[in-house]
């Protein structure tokens, strides 16, 4: 038996990762637990409560304000997390030329590269009064459609949801793409010979082939939506009001503003419970179409 | 019963004007200059206010070598604090660093610092969340220190809060009359105006409230943007403005609030003299917040600044709500709105933006104009006046100490550091040295010329019986939502004050658990017949 076949030698090579794993992700977690059932400041203050942070947070009506919020955004972000991509993935799967696909491929990841809160306050910029939507609305005769976008209820979010455009998503659709691209090519030969149109090759061969990356990308949108909130804090910092407060938000200003951290750790718990419980109902409905 | 003053409504004066054009592009030449030819002077001015004792200068426990250091994220400031670093080191033997931390999340920054039991000796930051590190005892207090004479000055034997421009060292106490923070400058807030759109439609800077919103009214009817406002916690002229309203509003309940005061102790308005030694505790405000005198839901004095706010907001540009304070310069720099509220701070930011303008676009130069913020008279309010706004918003940086458990000598050191930065020829020099706007805390320190005309002009009695926003860092968190709703049309006044008391009682029985066997129940049982909460 050769050297790298003994499992203690696998065992040595996990290990550091394994404990930097334990240190800065199961450690803190199972901390945020024990500290969800006490009352502490982060500080050295902690006195014991039991249930009562999550008594105090589920009778917070601000609370329930955020998943309503949270609901909006996942209605409208989640099937543009999935779809964009998607879509994306299969126009460029689909061109022939090589040199062009390359150049496709490129530019459709190009934006991951850019850091999340450059591109923020890039929106931040055309949402302005004074900004490029506004104006170009005026320009084109539209001057009764401009408005303060980020200003506005019942503007924020949606002009939230849009800072997605063009809603491929690099990562997303490099997933999509590997998918596409592990297609045997006989089935498109197959379905060539048997005379099917490109809408039933997509629907008959390519979706039930590419759903396991559906799977995966409907769970990593769950999960983004659920904790996601930096870009809302640089951009509207949960306002106007607490139209764009969502849990997450609301966690940090408990956690990292207002000093409550036994609060701010049900809170995680619940949203920990949330992402697993809506992950779960995912695996279960794809593996059932699959 | 109190009387109620009118105000003076005199002709109304020009406190400061300028003109970008090529005279401003030469003034601010001229003033840079100005600047190193001063720092020259400060330079080899003597410190004969300095006590030179060396033994005032020892810092027992110092090993040799020693260090300390002040972080702040106040980057104009550095190379003042830097200027005086080596006469600290030279007078202590104690090496002083002045560290720049980053101004975004620097409130994290100092928790993860005071956290590893081993925090910068000296902070000097904004006050704004940083009061739950006093609470938790994180903190060395100033209460003690601030009645005692400054012991490295030479000159005088005076109590060190009276080395502050009032009522600056009582606007920086806690909710529970703690004193946490030393301030070092303070917020002028007043108007910064397009005289040049002013002039043009015959207006004169206005005095009173009743002048104010007639401009603005004047200047909307022409078409023009009257204000223009951000309503975000990075852009708090609102509420500051609101804060100031409610303290003049508030000055008649003083007495019926702090009952529990110094025996003899007697209250006069006009005297700022009578409030300097007083102080609201937690169990006083428990006890107002009660009996409905500083409940925002049944104060009429609550009702009536947020009455005045309402009116004030009509006369902004509409898409406060989405505005960020970048936005509010950078337009008013293009000459596109008539008035901004702001701090002296914004002096830097709006001549460097209007030299900018000067070489970009000098076909929009316009003459710019300040004036302090304005006097409520008995024409603005039903309600009776006690003397008029004390014009001043507080502290903008001030000194914390953090308390040290790894070495006793670091906090003395501390101590050592804030009382030489408060002695005014070390702190003429640190101004001097420094790109700073801000009006210096200390009463013998001069600010910039531009700066003046926004130094507080009226000296009423100051005791803020209650805070507008609420008493703690969460109280101020829940504020800035429930503001934006209401001053965008989304909640009624009513609904508004019932939230706001809500929140301000809240954090009242918060802080009631926080002080823990500290808070004197006995007390507020025998005032109000009852327990709180």
């Amino acid at each position: 038996m050769s050297n790298h076949n003994r499992p203690w030698t696998a065992l040595l090579f996990l290990s550091p990762a394994a404990a930097l794993l334990i240190l800065f992700a199961y450690w803190p977690f199972l901390n945020a637990i024990r500290l969800a059932l006490y009352r502490s400041d982060g500080l050295g203050t902690e006195e014991f409560t039991g249930l009562g942070n999550f008594q105090l947070i589920l009778t917070d009506s601000l609370f329930w304000h955020t998943f309503g919020v949270l609901a909006v955004f996942a209605i409208l972000l989640i099937p543009v997390s999935v779809i964009g991509p998607l879509i994306g993935a299969r126009l460029v799967h689909g061109v022939r030329n090589a040199r062009a696909a390359s150049i496709y491929r490129f530019l459709f990841v190009l934006p991951v590269v850019v850091p999340m809160v450059v591109s923020v306050l890039i929106w931040r910029n055309l949402y302005a009064a004074d900004g490029v939507i506004n104006r170009l609305l005026e320009t084109v005769g539209l001057e009764t459609l401009t408005r303060a976008w980020l200003g506005d209820p019942s503007t924020v979010l949606p002009a939230i949801v849009f800072m997605a455009f063009p809603f491929v998503g690099g990562v997303n659709f490099l997933i999509y793409l590997a998918g596409f691209n592990n297609i045997p090519t006989s089935l498109y030969e197959a379905a060539e010979l048997d005379g099917a149109s490109l809408r039933h090759v997509f629907i008959k061969i390519e979706l039930p082939m590419i759903l396991p990356q559906v799977r995966i990308i409907l769970m990593l949108a769950i999960i983004a939506v659920v904790h996601s909130y930096e870009h809302i804090l640089v951009l509207t910092g949960g306002g106007p009001g607490n139209a764009t407060l969502v849990p997450a938000l609301y966690l940090f200003r408990h956690g990292f503003e207002w000093g409550n951290l036994g609060l701010a750790s049900a809170v995680g718990c619940l949203l920990f419970l949330m992402a697993v419980g809506l992950s779960i109902l995912n695996l279960k409905y794809v593996r059932t179409a699959e | 019963m109190y009387v109620t003053f009118q105000q003076d409504t005199g002709p109304p004066q020009w406190r400061h004007a300028g003109t970008v054009n090529e005279d401003v592009i030469l003034r601010v030449r001229t003033a840079r200059i100005i600047a190193f030819v001063c720092i020259g002077l400060v330079a080899t001015e003597t410190n004969a206010d300095l006590d030179e004792d060396a033994s005032l200068w020892r810092v027992e426990g110092a090993p040799d070598g020693a260090r300390i250091t002040l972080a702040t994220f106040l980057g104009e400031m550095i190379p003042g604090l830097r200027s005086v670093a080596g006469d600290f080191e030279e007078r202590t033997g104690i090496r002083l660093v002045v560290q720049s931390i980053p101004y975004a999340s620097y409130a994290l920054w100092v928790r993860t610092q005071i956290l590893s039991r081993e925090p910068p000796e000296v902070l000097l930051l904004e006050a704004a969340l940083m009061e739950q590190y006093g609470t938790a005892g994180l903190l060395q207090g100033f209460d003690e220190m601030i009645g005692q004479p400054n012991p490295l000055r030479a000159d005088h034997e005076k109590a060190w809060e009276e080395d502050f421009r009032f009522p600056l060292v009582q606007q920086a106490r806690d909710a529970r009359g703690r004193l946490w923070y030393l301030p070092f400058s303070q917020f002028g807030l007043g108007f910064f105006e397009n005289r040049t759109l002013s002039e043009s439609l015959g207006l004169t800077a206005p005095q009173t409230w009743e002048e104010l919103m007639t401009n603005m009214q004047t200047i909307r009817e022409s078409g023009r943007t009257a204000m223009m406002t951000a309503i975000r916690p990075d852009d708090a002229q609102t509420v500051w403005a609101a804060g100031m309203i409610l303290e003049a509003l508030m000055r008649p309940l003083t007495e019926k609030v702090n009952i529990d005061h110094e025996e003899g102790w007697a209250f006069d308005p006009m005297d700022r003299e009578t409030t300097l030694r007083e102080r609201i505790s937690l169990e006083e405000r428990v006890i107002a917040f009660e009996r409905g005198l500083i409940d925002p839901a049944r104060s009429p004095e609550f009702e009536e600044t947020v009455r005045l706010m309402q009116a004030f907001s009509s006369h902004w540009r509409g898409d406060f709500l989405s505005l960020d304070v970048r936005e509010v310069f950078q337009t008013f720099a293009r000459g596109g709105v008539a008035y901004a509220m702001n701090g002296t701070w914004y002096f830097g930011t709006l001549l460097a933006d209007l030299e900018l303008l000067q070489e970009v676009a000098p076909e929009s130069v316009f003459e710019y104009g300040t004036f302090p913020f304005p006097e409520l008279t008995a024409e603005s309010t039903d309600l009776p006046l006690a003397g008029g706004i004390n014009q001043t918003a507080g502290m903008r940086s001030c000194f914390i100490l953090p308390r040290q458990p790894t070495a006793e000598w670091r906090e003395e050191a501390g101590r050592l550091l804030v009382h030489y930065l408060t002695v005014p020829s070390v702190a003429r020099k640190v101004f001097a040295n420094s790109q700073s706007w801000d009006i210096p805390a200390l009463e013998e320190v001069d600010p910039r010329p531009e700066a003046e005309p926004l130094l507080p002009s009226s000296q009423y009695a100051f005791l803020p019986v209650a805070d507008f926003i609420g008493y703690d860092d969460q109280a101020l968190g829940e504020f800035w939502p429930l503001w934006q709703d209401f001053l965008g049309g989304r909640r009624t006044r009513g609904e508004f004050l019932q939230r706001l008391s809500q929140n301000h009682r809240r954090s009242l029985v918060r802080l009631v658990f926080s002080a823990g066997g500290e808070f004197d129940r006995e007390f507020v049982r025998r005032e109000l017949g009852r327990d709180f909460p």
